[in-house]
């Protein structure tokens, strides 16, 4: 008997540690959606405003979602061909949310590309995306909202 | 020597006439450096309209391209209308929807009537994944009455450096399945004035101002034929 109330005691604190780190993490998800797609295409992008509160910078390495094979950080590119403005996009490693700062991913600029997708979000579905963030191996997942425009 | 030619040179031909040649081209000069400060001052059409885009005004290059039902489009023959024309792909996640999502906020709150005058046209610069079918759905996800245009790889070349239009394909990480690519493009938009031209070009960037966008489309809209 004391053995079970020692486990339940035990149990009970972890879960309480769980909470208690959850509370304290130092990110904040805000102004989440999922850009709705037609059927005919394979990919979409996931658009947020990721603060950080935190006294270090935390990464944003990528993610996963029931609705794509994977989830990719993804940088805006732009560079002048003969004075045309050619825009583009390359696969990073991660986004930094700098400490005590935010970082917007936002169409036209840097995304979360959810990539293979298994379905395609239609506008005001809700799409649940887990975020991947470095160091500590976080995980926090935001419900998006999915829309044609921001 | 001719005893009569010092009374002719006694009385000058210039009292005669009222200006000296170098008055009058004194003057047109003047007159040109204020046309040429009025014109600059108004870049476009000639009216006081000042407007959003950059104004080009010249004949808009024109081309015949397959569209979204696979029916042949040549512009030429969308003369009456503005035309907002884009080059972009289907598999384009982030920008093309952005601009498509920005064209049709642009479009659908025009009033009815100036709605029916504008035509958006979506130009592959991936032929070989856009077929006109994906591309049916693609630009009718974002406005039933958008029109997506595929072609020949040579064709839709040839259109794009008219435009001065930009793109190049773009292996992706090799983690990322298959021979997955990705197109680099410029993303200006171009507008085709109703009589024909090649009136503005428009910076990615300048749609997120809607209501300038209408207003230049709606002036040159209302605009007599000239």
């Amino acid at each position: 008997m004391r053995h079970y109330c020692r486990l339940a005691a035990l149990a009970l604190g972890l879960a309480t540690c769980g909470a208690r780190a959850a509370d304290s993490s130092p990110l904040k998800i805000e102004q989440a959606w999922v850009r709705a797609a037609p059927p005919s295409v394979t990919d979409t992008a996931a658009f947020m405003r990721i603060m950080n509160t935190g006294d270090t910078a935390v990464q944003l390495t990528g993610g996963e979602t029931p609705i794509a094979g994977m989830a990719m950080p993804m940088a805006t590119t732009r560079k002048m061909v003969n004075g045309v403005e050619v825009l583009g996009m390359k696969g990073v490693d991660s986004i930094e949310v700098p400490p005590h700062g935010e970082t917007v991913l936002k169409p036209g600029g840097n995304h979360l590309m959810l990539m293979n997708l298994s379905a395609h979000p239609r506008p005001g579905d809700t799409v649940p995306v887990t975020l991947y963030f470095e160091p500590g191996h976080q995980k926090l997942t935001v419900q998006m909202t999915a829309r044609v425009d921001g | 020597m001719n005893p009569a030619e010092p009374p002719v040179l006694a009385s000058p031909p210039a009292r005669t006439r009222r200006f000296s040649p170098w008055t009058i081209v004194a003057t047109i000069a003047t007159l040109l450096c204020i046309a040429a400060a009025l014109w600059l001052r108004h870049p476009g059409d000639g009216t006081d309209f000042q407007y959003y885009g950059q104004w080009i005004g010249m004949g808009a290059p024109d081309f015949t391209l397959t569209d979204q039902n696979g029916a042949p489009l040549r512009l030429s023959s969308l003369r009456g209308q503005v035309v907002l024309m884009t080059f972009g792909f289907t598999h384009c996640p982030n920008i093309c929807p952005t601009t498509l999502a920005n064209l049709a906020a642009i479009t659908k709150s025009l009033p009815a009537p100036e709605q029916n005058r504008v035509r958006v046209l979506f130009i592959t610069v991936d032929p070989a994944r856009d077929t006109p079918a994906s591309l049916k759905q693609y630009v009718g996800f974002y406005a039933t009455n958008f029109t997506g245009l595929t072609g020949a790889a040579d064709e839709i070349a040839k259109v794009a450096k008219a435009y001065g239009a930009y793109y190049e394909a773009v292996m992706q990480d090799s983690q990322v399945a298959g021979n997955y690519y990705t197109v680099n493009h410029s993303a200006y938009i171009y507008l085709i004035d109703p009589q024909g031209r090649y009136a503005l070009l428009y910076n990615n960037d300048k749609l997120t101002d809607h209501a300038r966008m209408q207003a230049d489309i709606e002036h040159l809209l209302a605009a007599p034929a000239r």
